[in-house]
């Protein structure tokens, strides 16, 4: 019964999906609450996620395969999403422009902080996962070089600033610095680390409207 | 290790530290995993029991806990030419300042690995390290408000937060490098670094902006 297979494969699916994202929920509520990932123990995870083990380990062999499944789908969409608004970045007319850019960039951290730590901190421990981490940062790196080369193409961003060590230095700084600021969760901090990301751009870029 | 006169508990324990982290700092050049270093062998190769280690170290982390008290005070020192030069500078000092505060961390790689590491792994060593960063930026912000105040650095400026993204950009870019870099290329990382921080404080603003 061909029909029947496709039916039963599509509720396997559904299913997956339907664990997968109250796993996402849960690690996301167990590391906002100051436990890193590594420090997650499974049971507590399965609790939180109001998964049975039988079920979690049907879809994961262990807590760092799942970290990879969490990884690929949300953190490569975040980046993805991140970076997007760095190639599609217009010439500042003002200072404001980038001021909207970095809005952008850091509305799509933002929702996904918790899982991005997640993966540095177990990036420490795992090569496969650290790897995976460093290509994540490397797509950031080469998005911003990209966008500091086309501004030093059209002359809002300073012919003096080395694109590829910057890229990286900005990108970096981005996945401390989100991790270690916006983790205050206050509207009015996060509008003061806004404008901060603002400042450290346009002037250590040397950027100027045109 | 014999307690000798005069010593108080805490130079011993800061003996017996220097010690262990020694031997710690060996066995990772060796390509150990400082997750991997059991406390009885550690304790064994520094001539002392078990209950001896427990005695000074609540677990193997709270050595680098303790160290790292030590290393942010170098960074401090290293820093210091910089911080303190709330008047005049040039672009010049500036990279001869933070290029030794690199070559600080650069004279403890291995053991700042493994505080990263353990750091992912435990609450209280993760508390630590991320105190010891902000006691940096504490330190970056303090000169920002003073060069501010002697017209150095742009007042407008948010000291709090340039003083946080510009020791992020430090601790997690410059940082990134060490393991890896070449020497010649690793330069060009401070240089870089150099650059961007010259430019956010002390470089004269395009006016229309």
């Amino acid at each position: 019964m061909p029909g029947g297979a496709r039916n039963t494969d599509a509720v396997r699916a559904r299913r997956r999906e339907d664990v997968l994202r109250r796993l996402l929920v849960a690690v996301e509520e167990l590391c906002n609450s100051g436990i890193s990932y590594p420090e997650i123990r499974i049971d507590e995870l399965l609790r939180t996620a109001e998964v049975n083990r039988s079920t979690f380990y049907t879809y994961f062999d262990d807590k760092n395969d799942l970290l990879r499944e969490l990884a690929h789908r949300v953190l490569s969409g975040m980046i993805d999403s991140a970076v997007e608004h760095w190639y599609t970045a217009p010439a500042p007319a003002s200072k404001d422009d980038l001021h909207r850019v970095l809005g952008d960039v850091i509305s799509s951290y933002q929702p996904h902080q918790a899982i991005m730590t997640a993966m540095a901190d177990a990036a420490t421990g795992s090569s496969e996962l650290a790897r995976s981490f460093d290509l994540l940062m490397d797509r950031s790196t080469a998005a911003l070089a990209a966008y500091i080369r086309r501004g030093q193409a059209e002359g809002f961003v300073c012919a003096t600033v080395d694109p590829e060590p910057t890229g990286a230095l900005l990108a970096w700084m981005a996945e401390g610095g989100f991790r270690a600021l916006l983790a205050t969760d206050q509207p009015e901090g996060i509008d003061a680390i806004h404008r901060g990301l603002t400042d450290i751009y346009w002037r250590g870029l040397r950027m100027r409207a045109i | 290790m014999p307690p000798r006169a005069g010593q108080t508990r805490a130079d011993r324990r800061d003996g017996i530290r220097r010690e262990l982290l020694s031997i710690v700092e060996q066995r990772l050049l060796d390509g150990e995993n400082f997750a991997d270093i059991a406390v009885e062998r550690l304790a064994a190769d520094a001539g002392m029991s078990r209950t001896r280690f427990y005695l000074y170290f609540e677990d193997k982390n709270d050595l680098l806990r303790a160290w790292f008290a030590d290393v942010s005070k170098e960074f401090a020192t290293a820093a210091s030419s910089w911080f303190d030069a709330h008047d005049e500078i040039t672009p010049e000092a500036l990279r001869d300042a933070i290029s030794d505060v690199v070559e600080t961390y650069r004279r403890h790689t291995s053991l700042m690995g493994a505080l990263e590491n353990a750091a992912a792994n435990d609450a209280r060593t993760r508390v630590v390290v991320a105190m010891g960063v902000d006691q940096f930026a504490t330190q970056l912000q303090r000169h920002i408000q003073h060069a501010q105040e002697s017209g150095l650095t742009d007042p407008v400026l948010d000291a709090f937060m340039i003083a946080r993204w510009l020791t992020q950009m430090a601790w997690r870019g410059v940082m990134h490098w060490i393991g890896s870099a070449e020497p010649g290329e690793f330069d060009h990382v401070i240089g870089t670094y150099s650059a961007f921080v010259w430019n956010v404080l002390y470089a004269a603003q395009d006016p229309v902006s």
